[in-house]
């Protein structure tokens, strides 16, 4: 039983996240990209990601409070934190997710 | 945004480091979209720093286009980096230009920046496809926004590329040139932004004017080397047409003159003096007004191009012609003229030979001989005036046809085609060709087709020159028809005819004169008229042909060729114009045979005559045998009854004996004499050839010459042979008359009698004669002998070896008729030099011989019968009657036959014979017999004359039975055929 903190087994963190994407833009591509990448360059941390399609769905971006595409929602563990852009920054966005820069 | 409650420390943070964030990612233009229409300062400045980078993209984008633009060279490199540009810069994500031509049509395009997702737009361009943004943009110059592409044109093969972003689309043009479309995708936001549209608007419109520099810089560069290329080639053509050229400024009058201006008239270059003055001294003075009139109507502006021909001096003193053309190139803006250039062309050959070509197509044209030409497929491409009146059809009537609707006359030979097909494999071609008139009468020429080439030796065209020979040929075959008429006519005679020149050869000669030497008239020509007809090597002497060309008057005669032939030959000299004898024409007729009938005709005559004379001689033989015999009747009866009264001796008898014998021999003389003229009548009797051989001798030896020795070797036992004694007789003295003319000067006549057996061998060698047996009679002289032929027409009649008037060579004939009277046949041996035998063949008859009648062994008979007697001949008469009477016989006489009847119808009793003359005047006793025969059927009768068979026999034929009694008669012979007639 996972619980809401995201643990995960053995020792890893699980990280909730929710990447508002607008359809096929390029930027928007580019961010489910850059996820994939992080999420390669972490060891210990495990990553769910939800995407959510702002063109499609773009009241749950309001109430989220995006303005914005891409963004990434880190829903767990809290606290919520927002990030936007294409998460082309690996280095600065990895401590976000308890990572390292050299941990790559 | 959260609720109401107020954030806290590490959620402002957050807050902030999300707007951060945020801002980072707009500035970095890292963000597809922005949400919402919320109006917090985050949202706004990040729009508006959104917006700004945006800007600031789009600017640089813009700025390295144009920096593109003012390196770019080519419209369609300019067109493919700008798009690269463009879509690298980011502030347009993507960007495509389509590049057109004039006509609307896409010659290029470019793209960036849709990473492999523009193929499909390309295809369907390249196809044709017009989308929506392309064909909006063309229409205004304004930029058009396609707000959501996705929703608007869901149908474009971009639509996905664009993605939520917004379209942006502008014309490139300058003025109304179109040269294209720029398409490019800006975030929707911006979309209709007026900074936005605007920067975009000058982003085209730089790109446009960039295009048509572009273009203007091409067709600068294109014009610039096609002038280059077109003054490289005037000035080849100038150079090699050895042009001179002149360049003239009017304000200040001067001329510039290339060198080759100069040199065309023997000038040196260097020392040309570049004015019009220059040209107008060189100019001949008789040329130079016209010239200077076409320039001034060309200054004026009356023609558009100035042409003028005129002399010009050349160095040597001798003229050149040239021939000057130009324009004028500039005016100011009265129109006045600035400048005008041109060229000088030295066409003094090309004038000679213009004036040559002109005389020459004058020529043709005006000559009688009719010139066509045309193109190699046989079309007409020119034809003289000739050509044209022959035809009968105008100039433009004939250009332009086919040769072949002229006329082909399939029966006159090759057609129009053929003729062309010949022509163009052999290059030329003659012969005999009809025309057609306008009219439809027949032309014909003599038409000689030469295929004309170029200087390379290519065929260009067919030439044909034809002369009207209709006449022509009308007269050629009214000449051999009449030709042919002629020799028709001279070869329809039979007469030779030939025409020779003056040296007597043959011209011409006919068919028959062909024909007398056995060879085709043409073989005659050339050769000399003795050689042909006469084998000989010089003229003849007497030719009428030679005798009419020495005297010019026609000339006849009669010559003989080689070959025997007689002609009659006709010579007639031809006088000529000048009146000397020009020819000669020789008719000849062969005469040969009307020569030899005419002989032989004069010869018939002759002979005719001969019979004729034969004829009247035999009768008056005849007439005179008959009153010889009634003469010697007399004289004979009397003398005997003189001498059966008188003592058989003394004085007395000797002197009757002298008178009987001469009477006797008168009468013999007379049967001879009528033997000879052939009128006696044929008793055939069994006869012994011998006895009457031996009979006959004594006046055969009276008949013949006393130098002719005649022998006998007679048969004593022959048997006897069925003939007539008178007939027989007659023969003998024929061929015993022959045989003494045979021996001129003596010889002896053998007479043979024997008998043979003819076997069938010897039958069957000497031709018509039956086996049997035979009594042979011949006759053997030693005189000259026949030759084979003579002895071939011995026996015809009228042949006689002898001069004519001697013989009448009826002998032989004569005798030979006889003898085949008796069915016999006669054999001639004979031999040049020794002599000839006559055998005669007579066939054996059964009949024993009559011994001599017994009337001539009756010396003494007599009888008591009644005798009527009609004699007209009263001498006659009363002697028979004294014969008769001294026989014993009752007689009465009378005259005629008349006075005979009338006795008789008064006569009581019976007449035992009427003894009557055959010829009487009033009535025949053939006729007096027959009444007689009426009243009284048992009497017999007695016929006698004087005159010859043939008279009686035409009276009227003899009964068998009828005695007849030949006067003159003894009273022996009286005596014992009435005797003998009572007898039978």
């Amino acid at each position: 039983m996972r619980s809401g903190r995201g643990s995960t087994e053995a020792g890893s963190t699980l990280y909730s996240l929710r990447l508002y994407v607008y359809g096929d833009s390029p930027n928007s591509r580019a961010a489910l990209q850059n996820l994939n990448r992080i999420r390669s360059s972490l060891e210990v941390t495990e990553l769910k990601v939800e995407v959510v399609d702002v063109s499609k769905e773009p009241g749950r971006a309001l109430k989220a409070g995006v303005f914005l595409t891409p963004a990434l929602q880190v829903v767990s563990p809290g606290p919520e934190r927002m990030v936007y852009g294409d998460l082309g920054d690996l280095d600065g966005l990895l401590p976000l997710f308890g990572g390292r820069a050299d941990e790559r | 945004m959260s609720a109401e409650r107020s954030p806290s420390y590490g959620e402002l943070k957050r807050r902030l480091q999300a707007a951060e964030s945020a801002l980072e990612a707009i500035r970095s233009g890292r963000v597809d979209t922005i949400l919402g229409e919320e109006e917090n300062l985050v949202v706004r400045l990040a729009a508006a720093e959104a917006r700004e980078g945006h800007i600031k993209q789009v600017l640089l984008g813009i700025r390295n286009v144009n920096q593109l633009i003012v390196t770019e060279t080519d419209s369609r490199r300019l067109a493919a980096r700008a798009c690269g540009t463009l879509a690298d810069s980011m502030g347009y994500h993507n960007a495509w230009i389509a590049l057109m031509d004039n006509g609307g049509g896409i010659t290029h395009i470019a793209s960036a920046g849709f990473d492999g997702g523009f193929s499909e737009m390309r295809k369907q361009l390249g196809e044709g496809g017009r989308p929506r943004c392309l064909g909006k943009a063309l229409e205004t110059d304004e930029p058009v926004v396609i707000p959501s592409p996705r929703t608007d044109c869901p149908d474009c093969p971009l639509s996905d590329a664009y993605a939520g972003r917004a379209g942006l689309a502008c014309r490139l043009s300058q003025g109304d040139r179109i040269y294209g479309v720029l398409v490019v995708s800006v975030p929707g936001i911006y979309a209709s932004d007026e900074e936005e549209l605007g920067l975009f608007a000058k982003l085209a419109g730089d790109l446009g004017f960039a295009l048509y520099r572009l273009e203007m810089e091409g067709e600068r560069k294109t014009a610039l080397e096609r002038l280059a290329a077109s003054r490289e080639r005037l000035q080849l053509a100038v150079s090699g047409a050895e042009l001179g050229t002149w360049d003239w400024d009017l304000p200040s009058g001067r001329v510039e003159f290339n060198d080759r201006w100069s040199e065309m008239l023997g000038l040196d270059p260097a020392r040309t003096e570049p004015s019009l003055d220059t040209w107008k001294e060189l100019v001949h003075p008789d040329d130079l007004p016209a010239a200077m009139e076409a320039l001034q109507n060309h200054l004026e502006g009356e023609t558009g191009v100035y042409s003028a021909e005129y002399r010009m001096r050349h160095a040597d003193d001798g003229w050149v012609w040239i021939l000057a053309r130009g324009k004028v190139i500039e005016r100011d803006e009265s129109g006045e003229p600035l400048r005008a250039c041109g060229t000088h062309q030295d066409i003094t050959r090309i004038k000679s030979a213009r004036e040559s070509m002109r005389f020459t197509s004058m020529v043709i044209s005006q000559i009688q001989d009719r010139v066509l030409l045309t193109d190699l497929q046989g079309r007409i491409t020119f034809v003289n005036e000739a050509e044209c009146e022959m035809l009968g059809r105008s100039h433009d009537e004939l250009v332009g046809r086919h040769i072949s609707t002229l006329g082909d006359d399939p029966d006159t030979g090759p057609t129009q085609q053929e003729i062309l097909q010949a022509a163009l494999e052999k290059g030329q071609w003659r012969g005999e060709v009809t025309n057609y008139r306008a009219d439809g009468t027949p032309v014909i020429l003599d038409s000689r087709i030469s295929l004309v080439r170029d200087g390379e030796g290519e065929p260009v065209a067919l030439c044909g020159i034809s002369t009207d020979i209709t006449a022509r040929r009308r007269a050629r075959e009214e000449l051999r028809r009449s030709e042919r008429q002629k020799n028709l006519i001279l070869n329809a005679t039979t007469e030779l005819v030939v025409y020779y020149n003056t040296r007597l050869q043959v011209q011409w000669a006919n068919s028959t004169a062909g024909k007398s030497v056995g060879l085709r008239p043409e073989e005659l020509v050339g050769r000399h008229c003795y050689e042909i007809w006469h084998g000989s090597r010089r003229p003849c002497e007497g030719c009428p042909v030679i005798a009419a060309r020495d005297t010019g008057t026609p000339q006849a005669s009669e010559q003989q060729t080689p070959d025997g032939r007689i002609w009659s030959v006709r010579g007639y000299p031809v006088i000529g114009d000048s009146g000397e004898v020009v020819g000669l024409v020789e008719f000849g007729m062969d005469i040969t045979e009307r020569r030899r009938t005419q002989s032989e005709k004069a010869q018939l005559e002759r002979q005719f005559q001969q019979a004729q004379r034969m004829e009247s001689v035999g009768r008056l033989a005849g007439g005179i045998a008959h009153d010889l015999n009634n003469l010697l009747s007399p004289i004979l009866g009397y003398g005997e009854m003189l001498a059966e009264e008188s003592p058989e001796d003394g004085e007395t008898a000797d002197r009757l004996e002298q008178i009987l014998g001469a009477g006797r021999r008168a009468r013999d003389l007379v049967q001879q004499l009528l033997a000879f003229s052939r009128r006696q009548t044929l008793e055939f009797r069994p006869l012994d050839l011998s006895a009457l051989v031996e009979d006959f001798l004594q006046l055969i030896r009276r008949a013949v010459r006393e130098d002719v020795t005649i022998d006998t070797d007679l048969h004593p036992d022959l048997p006897a042979v069925s003939g007539d004694r008178g007939q027989l007789e007659q023969v003998l003295m024929n061929l015993a008359v022959n045989a003494q003319d045979a021996m001129p000067e003596g010889g002896t006549l053998t007479v043979r009698t024997e008998q043979f057996d003819l076997g069938e061998s010897y039958a069957s060698e000497h031709g018509d004669i039956e086996p049997g047996s035979y009594v042979i009679l011949s006759m053997e002289d030693t005189g000259a002998g026949m030759t084979a032929e003579t002895r071939e027409h011995v026996f015809e009649p009228f042949f006689t070896t002898k001069k004519e008037g001697l013989g009448t060579g009826l002998g032989l004939s004569t005798a030979y008729g006889i003898i085949k009277q008796h069915e016999g046949y006669v054999w001639i041996y004979s031999e040049p030099g020794i002599g000839t035998t006559f055998k005669l063949y007579f066939p054996a008859c059964k009949d024993e011989v009559e011994e001599k009648p017994r009337w001539e062994q009756l010396d003494a008979c007599g009888g008591t019968e009644t005798i009527l007697l009609a004699e007209d001949d009263p001498r006659v008469g009363r002697l028979a009657r004294e014969m008769l009477r001294s026989r014993g016989y009752t007689v009465f006489a009378v005259g005629s036959g008349t006075e005979a009847l009338e006795l008789l119808r008064g006569f009581e009793g019976s007449i035992d014979l009427l003894l009557t003359d055959i010829i009487m005047p009033d009535m025949d006793g053939t006729a007096l017999y027959a009444k007689v025969r009426e009243l009284s059927p048992d009497t017999r009768v007695l016929y006698m004359s004087g005159y010859t068979r043939d008279v009686i026999s035409s009276r009227g034929p003899m009964e068998d039975g009828a005695g007849f009694l030949q006067k003159p008669f003894t009273l022996k012979t009286l005596a014992g055929k009435v005797r003998q007639v009572l007898d039978t």
